[in-house]
């Protein structure tokens, strides 16, 4: 079935179309998300909170891009806004922790394992995804967008809203970035 | 201490850690759990109803409106409210059928 009878089913609120959807961008969807998270239980969250803002607001998609460069926006925006909700929390629970209002012990997260590397490359990548997340923003959305949902730069372009130039800018300083935190990290190895 | 050829080529190595990657997929049931969650989103506009209703300014100004309506139909209504001798009056039509019925007799009447 169509993409455009699809989208116009599910502004009548078709359940089916709902689901047809769903099912069709939900492994794109959730991968965007576990890569800028890194963590497979809040990209799921993430997912889920996507999908349920499609069939809130799928009225409001005028067709102007491309379905799946909507749905690369509304992820990124609700991961972003993830991480951000946890970091606040983070920052509250050490607050706590100081002034003895909390006895629990501040933990760093834990290594993030990404579900679809090999695994000769698992110790790497956990360390690679350690430095992307350290990086700011924009940077890691293009990086993620680039590197692990395989875009162009013309198409990560469109997702955020931006000329091909400044995404290639982004992208050298992305790199620039992992390279001085990667040095950092085995000069200290 | 590595020397710095080592880093480099142990930083590069890093970096291309992620070549072909398989994309990650979502557990089993995921549009399951997708709709009970919206579900859940659909109760929940109903408490944000609830929600709204009860707090203080909203509520305050139902009380305030309900007041005025009530102060206004019971000045209204003693305005327009026949006088103690018209209810007796009526009451006593009442009691005693003194009402006229002899219209009936003129639509009824034998042949």
């Amino acid at each position: 079935m169509s993409e455009w009878i699809l989208i116009e089913q599910l502004k009548q609120k078709d359940e089916s179309a709902f689901k047809t959807i769903v099912e069709t961008w939900q492994d794109m969807v959730f991968n965007t998300a576990i890569g800028i998270v890194q963590n497979t239980e809040d990209a799921e969250d993430v997912a889920q909170e996507v999908f349920l803002q499609v069939y809130e607001s799928v009225a409001t998609f005028k067709g102007e891009s491309k379905f799946s460069t909507w749905l690369y926006r509304i992820t990124i925006t609700k991961a972003m806004d993830h991480i951000r909700k946890k970091k606040r929390k983070k920052r509250f629970a050490f607050i706590q922790s100081l002034f003895g209002m909390d006895n629990e012990v501040l933990h760093d997260p834990p290594d993030f394992h990404h579900p679809g590397i090999s695994m000769d490359n698992k110790e790497r990548a956990a360390i690679l995804f350690r430095a992307i997340g350290k990086l700011p923003e924009n940077q890691k959305i293009a990086f993620t967008l680039h590197k692990m949902e395989g875009l162009s730069y013309q198409e990560v372009s469109q997702v955020m809203n931006t000329t091909v130039s400044s995404v290639e800018s982004l992208l050298h300083r992305a790199k620039n970035n992992l390279k001085k935190n990667l040095q950092g990290y085995y000069e200290n190895f | 201490m590595q020397s710095k050829k080592d880093i480099e080529r142990e930083v590069e190595k890093t970096l291309n850690s992620l070549e072909g990657m398989r994309p990650a997929t979502p557990g089993p049931f995921f549009f399951t759990r997708l709709q009970s969650h919206l579900h859940k989103a659909e109760l929940n506009i109903w408490e944000r109803i609830s929600v709204f209703i009860a707090r203080p300014t909203i509520a305050m100004a139902v009380v305030l409106a309900v007041v005025l309506m009530n102060t206004v139909v019971f000045f209204k209504h003693d305005e327009t409210a026949p006088s103690i001798a018209e209810q007796q009056t009526e009451q006593q039509y009442e009691d005693f059928s003194l009402a006229d019925n002899a219209f009936y007799d003129y639509e009824n009447l034998e042949p």
